[in-house]
This record gives structure tokens, C-alpha cells and sequence, in this order.
């Protein structure tokens, strides 16, 4: 619901109008925003007649799991920002050893068979399909 | 037709093509075999490899992969009692059974043959079927290509689940995501908030890598209890054979099979999972030895491994001829077949004529590659099983971030897959479906130019959709597309 009106307030200033015509480019994304705006009122409705005679099912013990996700996710994120700096086989060989910590891996040849994959991966894009990695 | 069949013949022999054919059926058997690990994924990881090849060989590959990740499915299916891929949950229930009586080689050998079948006479119905189906195009114009589009689109409703209307909001989402960059019609910049790497849209290969493997790591993390264990596999007795006798007592199951596979996979919406399921059904209410059934049937097997490789086939009619693809796997496919320059039409069989006769014959023969595979592997397959999740985890990051990364030399596409994938993951844990966002993604530019080059034509009057027979035909199909996915949820909610 929030990105549906977001996206129609965004409209006027995301997509120029140069045509007298109606049928613009502004045409489809109103009516395919005002299509996700109506669905998302009806599910809006449907959901808190749900919550009144359902308990909610979104429980405590989702809680540690998703920090693990999240962890992973800006993970994710700074590993994008680092890439083009400290090159791939360093940032992609520091995520995935972050990866393997996140999900509690202990043992130590995971560590090294994915770092090994890691070179042999950047070796393979470099060499034959031409791929020059940051 | 037949001097197509003939050049197609010829060029699906070079060494490139045939040695690109087996490259990708042994990595969709090592994908499907691996339970975590999927078909889509596979293509959507490897599809960024295919921009080196040419056109023919690149799409041979993927084709290689979608059918041999097909059969893969029941190699884990039989010996550790989990299906690789959903097309090979009916293969567990006879497969596994089969294999704890000490007789695991026998069963990998049935879902081996049977899915050779079923594989090589969906490819040619495949092959006679798509020309005169794609001739028919020739009829279309806005209205029709529109009203199609929307039929495709109303596949969301088939795909969505248990909720529909978060289905149908999920593909909203993904028409607005394909709006992202310059409008093919009137050249205006949308939603590009000033970014140049947005100027022409959103890449298509990062977006496919984000929802599919990256939010799988994320699930995965989500649930990292269940990466420390794991199953044990059935041991393989190297002396237990399977006689010929007891194979071809099944083959009218497995004919039957193949059948329904093909009809099945050629109905949007639907999928593997549900042909195999109903031809396991169809082959024990035939049956003359119905108790067999869940116990190590042989029929069993072959029926279910029959019909999900036969889908292959029957979903790329629809995808090659149309544009219409059933599921998500052809989804990529399509999208795969587009980034290519084959646009699904009247004129594909007439410009790419070489190219699409190259890929069909070539399906026949991945198809019968499968088998030379399937026998001379059988025991590394095994061991493929036993690979742990977690392990997997770091492999497959390296290979997305390459990928993504390929497809033009540039870390902004990297950033666009991790948020496609941070999306598809919070759209699972909320509930709502991933393959409706696809689906608007690829169909949104298609239905959004014809909508408006329709309405152009007729001056803005709707009319023009009701006006023109197979626009009507069109609108009939997806009515009917959308009761009968709203009459199956509502049956199975009455089943929950």
C-alpha cells in the first residue's frame, strides 16, 4: 500500500509528459499503480479481519533468525560497495568465509575449499569467457 | 518444414553444439540431483555464460540443463528419500521404497529410461507442433499480442498459491520494475531517478540471480539449523540389475505418462509436479498389481519420471510459439530465447529458421544424450547427494557475483541482484509469490506497447479487444485461466 501511493506521488516527477495524447507514458504506470493500490487495500482489509479471530503467527523464535539474515544481507551490501576497491577474489573470499561463520560453520576445510573455488572461479571468468572481474 | 529439419540436423552436429548440449545436461543433472539446488537456478546462474556463445549453442545448453535437471530430481529422490527438484516428488514414494529394498541401481535405471522417453517424444511433438502453432501468429496485432499478454499474465493467478491477491500484487510490482528506464514508445525516461546505470531498464539477468539464488542463500541462513544435518543416502548394490522384462511391463504406464506430461506442460501454470502426480495416479488406478504401489513399484517410477521429463517438451511449445511461458523455468527460458534476438511469433520459424530447427532437433538428441550420461554417471551421481548445503553456500555466492557481474562489466548490477534478492526473500517470509514479479517483468513491456499502440489504432475505444475474433479467444482463455486457478484454491482450502 505505502509503495503504491509512493510510486503514484512519484509519477509526476519520475516520467515526463511530451505528448498531448492520453494514452502517454504516463498511461500504464497509473493505471498499474492504481491496480496494486486497490489490491493492496483489499489484502489490507482481508488481513486485519484475519488478525481479529487468528493470533499472530509471526512468532518470537523467527527473531534470531532473521538477525542472521539481516547480518547476511548487509553483508551483501558492504561487499558491493568493497568490490570494485579491494578487487574479487579478496571481497568474494571474505564474504563467503563471513558467510560460512554466519551459518556457524566450524569446520575448517569448508573454509578453504571455498576460498580455493573462489580463485579457481575468477580464474575461469578471467580465461575463457573474457571477463575482466574487478 | 523438412528442409529445416534437415539443415537444423546438420548444424545441431557441430562440435560446439553437441559438446555445450552435454556440458549443460550434466550441470542440470548435478543441479537437480542436489536437493537445495534447482533447475531455475542453474539456468539463471549459467545463462550469463551463454552470452559467449552464439545464439544456437547458448540456448541448446539451457535446454540441456531445463532436461536434465528434470531427470536429476529422482536421483536424490530414490537414494536419499528427498526430491532434487518438486517434478520428482511422486518419483520418492516407489523411488525410495525401490531403493531401501537394495535395489537403488535398478530404480535410477527406470527413472533413467522412462525419463528418456518421455523426454525424446515430447521434443518431437515439440518439433512438429511449434511451426504450424507459431504460423498462426501471423494473424496477430496489437489486440491479439495484448489480450495475449494478459492471458500470460493472468498465469499469475495459477502460480500464486494459496493468495491470489498477493499473486496479482506481486505482478503489478514486476510490470512497474519493467517501466524502469526509457519507454520504448514515446522515448521518456521512467523511474530512472537521474541514475544513469537505470537509463535502459533494469538488467534482466542480476534481477533473475537476485530472486532466485540470492534470496535462496537468505532462506537458507534463515533456517541454518537444518544446514548441520543431514540425511543419510541408501547404499548402491552394484550387482543388482534391472531386467528388461520388468521395464517393459510398464510401458504402457509409462506411454500414458508421457502423454498427459506433454498435454500438462503445455497448459500454462501448471508444471512437472502436478504431471507427474497425476500420471503416478492414472498409472495405479490401471494397474494390474495396484498394491505394488508406495511399495517399490516400477510402474510407479517410470509413470512419474515419464511424465515430468514429457513436460519439457509440451511447456516450450507455448514459450517458443506464443511467448506464453508456463512457469518460471520457461519464464527464464523466454527471456533467455528474447536476450537472444528470437522473439516468439509468426516470423521466428521464417527469419531464425536454422537457428529454431538447430534448438528442436537439437532437444531430441540432449534428450538421448541423457541416457549415454545417466548410465556412464550413475555412480558419481550418487555421490553428488551427499555435497552439503552449506558448502554450497560460498560456491554459489562466487558464482551469482561473476555472473551478475558479466553481463556488462559492472558492480552496479553486483548491488541490483543483492536488492532483488533482499526482495524475493522478504516477499517469501510475508507471503507473497515470486514467479507472478517475474512474470510482469518479462510480459509488462510486451502488454503495456501493444495496450497502446491498440488503443492508438481504434482512437482510445476498448472496443477494439472485442471486436477482433482472436483477442476474443484471448479474453475467453484467461477468464477461464483465472476460474479454474480460483476453483482449485478454493477446493484445496476446503481440503486444509
Amino acid at each position: 500500500m505505502v509503495l503504491s501511493v509512493a510510486v503514484w506521488f512519484l509519477i509526476p516527477s519520475q516520467i515526463e509528459v511530451i505528448t498531448d495524447s492520453r494514452i502517454n507514458a504516463r498511461f500504464v504506470p497509473k493505471i498499474i499503480t492504481l491496480t496494486l493500490m486497490a489490491f493492496s487495500a483489499i489484502n489490507l482489509v482481508r488481513a486485519i479481519l484475519s488478525q481479529r479471530t487468528a493470533p499472530d503467527s509471526h512468532g518470537s523464535t523467527k527473531k534470531m533468525d532473521s538477525m542472521r539474515v539481516l547480518i547476511l544481507f548487509v553483508t551483501f551490501v558492504v561487499y558491493s560497495l568493497l568490490l570494485e576497491f579491494i578487487g574479487f577474489e579478496i571481497a568474494t573470499i571474505l564474504a563467503g568465509c563471513g558467510m560460512l561463520a554466519i551459518i556457524r560453520i566450524k569446520k575448517w576445510h569448508y573454509y578453504v575449499i571455498s576460498t580455493v573455488f573462489v580463485v579457481l572461479v575468477g580464474f575461469l571468468f578471467r580465461t575463457f569467457f573474457y571477463v575482466q572481474l574487478p | 518444414m523438412f528442409e529445416g529439419i534437415v539443415v537444423g540436423l546438420g548444424q545441431m552436429g557441430s562440435l560446439t553444439n553437441l559438446l555445450f548440449m552435454n556440458v549443460g545436461l550434466l550441470i542440470g543433472i548435478i543441479f537437480g540431483a542436489i536437493p537445495g539446488l534447482t533447475v531455475l537456478l542453474a539456468i539463471v546462474l549459467f545463462l550469463p555464460l551463454t552470452f559467449g556463445l552464439s545464439d544456437t549453442t547458448g540456448i541448446l545448453m539451457l535446454i540441456g540443463i531445463y532436461c536434465g535437471g528434470s531427470y536429476g530430481g529422482s536421483i536424490s529422490a530414490i537414494l536419499i528419500n528427498t526430491p532434487g527438484t518438486p517434478n520428482a516428488a511422486a518419483t520418492v514414494i516407489d523411488g525410495y521404497a525401490l531403493a531401501k529394498k537394495g535395489r537403488a541401481k535398478s530404480a535410477l535405471m527406470v527413472a533413467l529410461y522412462a525419463s528418456v522417453f518421455g523426454g525424446v517424444v515430447s521434443a518431437i511433438v515439440l518439433l512438429f507442433a511449434a511451426p504450424p502453432i507459431a504460423k498462426v501468429t501471423r494473424f496477430f496485432g496489437p489486440a491479439e499480442y495484448f489480450t495475449l499478454a494478459v492471458f500470460g499474465i493472468s498465469i499469475i493467478a495459477g502460480v500464486s498459491g494459496k493468495n491470489m491477491l498477493k499473486g496479482i500484487m506481486a505482478g503489478c510490482l514486476g510490470i512497474l520494475i519493467s517501466m524502469v528506464g526509457q519507454d520504448a514508445t514515446t522515448g521518456v525516461f521512467r523511474f530512472s531517478f537521474d541514475i544513469i546505470d537505470l537509463a535502459a531498464g533494469v538488467e534482466f539477468v542480476p534481477v533473475l540471480i537476485g530472486l532466485f539464488a540470492i534470496s535462496e542463500l537468505l532462506a537458507k541462513t534463515s533456517d541454518y539449523k537444518k544446514l548441520h544435518t543431514m540425511s543419510s543416502a541408501v547404499r548402491m548394490d552394484h550387482n543388482d540389475h534391472l531386467h528388461i522384462k520388468e521395464f517393459l511391463s510398464a510401458w504402457k504406464a509409462i506411454v500414458r505418462s508421457t502423454f498427459i506430461g506433454i498435454v500438462i506442460g503445455a497448459i500454462p501454470g501448471t508444471g512437472g509436479g502436478i504431471a507427474s502426480f497425476l500420471s503416478y495416479n492414472e498409472a495405479k488406478r490401471k494397474s494390474k498389481h495396484p498394491e505394488e504401489f508406495g511399495n517399490g513399484s516400477i510402474e510407479g517410477i517410470a509413470a512419474a519420471e515419464a511424465a515430468n521429463n514429457a513436460v519439457t517438451g509440451g511447456a516450450l511449445i507455448p514459450t517458443m510459439t506464443l511467448g506464453v511461458p508456463g512457469e518460471a523455468v520457461t519464464a527464464v527460458m523466454l527471456g533467455a530465447l528474447m536476450m537472444n534476438g528470437l522473439i516468439p511469433g509468426s516470423r521466428i520459424f521464417i527469419e531464425h529458421r536454422d537457428v529454431m530447427y538447430t534448438i528442436l532437433i537439437g532437444t531430441i538428441f540432449i534428450n538421448l544424450f541423457m541416457l549415454v550420461q545417466g548410465k556412464a554417471l550413475i555412480r558419481v551421481f550418487s555421490l553428488i547427494t551427499k555435497i552439503p548445503d552449506s558448502l554450497l553456500m560460498p560456491i554459489l555466492f562466487a558464482l551469482c557475483v561473476a555472473g551478475a557481474y558479466a553481463v556488462s562489466n559492472s558492480v552496479f548490477n553486483v548491488f541490483i541482484m543483492f536488492i532483488f534478492g533482499g526482495l524475493a526473500f522478504a516477499m517469501h517470509y510475508f507471503g507473497y509469490p515470486v514467479v507472478p514479479l517475474l512474470l510482469g517483468i518479462i510480459l509488462g513491456p510486451m502488454a503495456e506497447s501493444n495496450l497502446k499502440r491498440a488503443l492508438v489504432i481504434s482512437d482510445g475505444s476498448p472496443l477494439i479487444f472485442v471486436t477482433r475474433p482472436i483477442s476474443v479467444v484471448f479474453i475467453l482463455l484467461t477468464v477461464l485461466s483465472v476460474y479454474a486457478s480460483i476453483r482449485s484454491s478454493m477446493v484445496k482450502k476446503q481440503e486444509d
